[in-house]
C-alpha cells in the first residue's frame, strides 16, 4: 500500500472527518461505476456505493494494509451490488457466474467472422457500444470495467472478485467475443 | 507454448496478449503466429478495437449528496455512542420514567392524608378522572406489547421473500410516501424505544404500564 494511502487509513482510524471525506472523494467514482455496471441502475448503484463506504469506514480495523485499499473497496462493492441485484431479480447471481467455464461457451459467445472494415468502425458511437456492454451478463460487465476502466491486472481482478486467475482470462476472452458478435449482428463489422 | 500454434489456440490467447498478461515466451509465440496468419492478425485488430472502446466507456456522474451523506452517517454512528449523547439519552429516559411514575402514582397520592384534607370532597372525583386517564396509556402499552413481536415477525418474513425492497424502492420515490414514512418511522421509533416491554428489560416502562 502506498504511504499516502497508509496515512489516509491511519487518519480514518483516528476518526478524522477530513480523512473520511478524502477517502470517499478519491474512490467514489470507480466504486459507483463498478456498482452501476453490475446493477444497471444509477440509484441502486449510489445506494450500494454509500453502503460500501460505510462498511469500509466501520471495519477499517480489520483491514489488511498489505492489500491495496482499492481492491478491498471493489470487493465489498461488487458483493453488495450482486446482493442488491439478487434481491431485485429474485434469481441467483454469483461472482462465479456461469458454470460452463470448462469448454462450454454461452450460445452468443463465439464469433470468428470476417475481417473488420476499418472505414465502418468509426460508425460505432460510444453510446451504441455502451448499450452493447450493458447487454452483457453482470459478471462480464464487472470484469470488463475492472480491466479496462480501472486498469486492474488479472491478478488484482481475481483477488477482487474472488475467482481463479484462469476464470478471469476466460471471461475476458468471452466478453470480447460476445461484443464482437453483437457488433456483427448489427450489420456492421467492428 | 508450442511453436506450431493452431489458429484456435492463438485466438484464445489474443486478449491476454493485448492486456500484457502473457509471459514473454508465450507472447513471442503469439507474435510469430500472427505475423504469418492474416486471419489471426485481423482477429487481433478486432480485439484491439474492442479494448480501445471499452477503455472509453462513459461513466456515471457521482451524485452531489453522496460524500456528505456517507460522512454524516459514518460520523453520526460514532457520535451516537459517545459520552454526551449517551448521557443525554440516559437523562431523557430517567426524566420520562420519573414523569410516568408520578402520573401513575397520582391517584394514590390523592388519598394521602394532607392532600385528601386539602381537596375535601373533590378527592373521589379527581381519583376517578385520573384513573380513567391512566387507563388509556395502559391499554396502549398492552397493545404495543402484544402486536410488536407479531409485526416484527411479519416484517422478517416479507424481507425473506424479497418483496419489501422492490416495493419500497418504487414507493419511496414519491414525496408523499417519504413524508408519511418519516412521520410513521418517528412515531414508531418513539413507541418502540419508550414503551417496549421485553424479557431483558423487566423494569422497562412498557412493563410498568402493563403491570399496573
Amino acid at each position: 500500500m502506498a504511504s499516502d494511502e497508509r496515512d489516509l487509513v491511519a487518519r480514518c482510524l483516528a476518526r478524522d472527518e477530513h480523512a473520511y471525506r478524502e477517502l470517499v472523494r478519491r474512490y467514489q467514482r470507480p466504486v459507483l461505476n463498478l456498482a452501476w455496471r453490475i446493477t444497471g441502475d444509477a440509484e441502486e448503484a449510489a445506494e450500494v456505493t454509500q453502503e460500501t463506504f460505510l462498511r469500509v469506514l466501520r471495519s477499517l480495523q480489520t483491514y489488511d494494509p498489505e492489500r491495496p485499499l482499492r481492491s478491498w473497496l471493489f470487493k465489498i462493492a461488487a458483493n453488495l451490488a450482486l446482493d442488491s441485484l439478487r434481491r431485485r431479480k429474485r434469481r441467483p447471481v454469483s461472482l462465479e457466474g456461469l458454470t460452463d467455464e470448462e469448454g462450454h461457451p454461452p450460445p452468443e459467445a463465439v464469433d470468428t467472422g470476417p475481417a473488420p472494415d476499418a472505414g465502418m468502425r468509426e460508425k460505432w458511437s460510444r453510446e451504441r457500444f455502451d448499450a452493447m456492454v450493458r447487454g452483457l451478463p453482470e459478471h462480464y460487465q464487472a470484469i470488463l470495467h475492472l480491466r479496462y476502466r480501472e486498469e486492474l491486472s488479472y491478478d488484482e481482478i481475481a483477488d477482487t472478485l474472488g475467482i481463479p486467475l484462469g476464470t478471469v482470462k476466460v471471461r475476458l476472452h468471452r466478453a470480447h467475443e460476445m461484443l464482437k458478435r453483437k457488433m456483427s449482428a448489427k450489420g456492421t463489422k467492428p | 507454448m508450442k511453436s506450431n500454434l493452431t489458429c484456435d489456440d492463438c485466438r484464445t490467447e489474443l486478449v491476454a496478449y493485448l492486456d500484457g498478461e502473457l509471459t514473454p515466451a508465450v507472447a513471442r509465440v503469439i507474435e510469430q503466429h500472427v505475423d504469418g496468419c492474416p486471419s489471426c492478425l485481423a482477429a487481433l485488430e478486432e480485439h484491439r478495437f474492442v479494448a480501445a472502446r471499452l477503455a472509453e466507456l462513459p461513466g456515471l456522474e457521482v451524485p452531489r449528496w453522496l460524500e456528505g451523506r456517507v460522512v454524516r452517517r459514518a460520523m453520526g454512528a460514532r457520535w451516537y455512542w459517545t459520552g454526551w449523547r449517551r448521557a443525554g439519552a440516559l437523562a431523557a429516559s430517567l426524566s420520562f420514567a420519573g414523569s410516568v411514575a408520578l402520573l401513575v402514582s397520582l391517584p394514590r397520592l390523592l388519598h394521602l392524608g394532607p392532600v385528601a384534607r386539602a381537596l375535601g370532597g373533590l378527592t373521589p372525583a379527581l381519583g376517578s378522572a385520573l384513573s380513567s386517564l391512566i387507563a388509556w396509556p395502559k391499554r396502549f402499552a398492552f397493545d404495543v406489547a402484544f402486536y410488536q413481536p407479531i409485526a416484527h415477525q411479519i416484517w422478517s418474513a416479507l424481507q425473506a421473500l424479497g418483496a419489501i425492497p422492490r416495493v419500497a424502492l418504487v414507493l419511496l420515490r414519491q414525496p408523499e410516501t417519504q413524508t408519511a414514512l418519516a412521520i410513521a418511522v418517528s412515531l414508531g421509533l418513539a413507541m418502540y424505544f419508550v414503551l417496549r416491554p421485553s424479557r431483558s428489560h423487566e423494569r422497562g416502562v412498557g412493563h410498568a404500564f402493563y403491570s399496573l
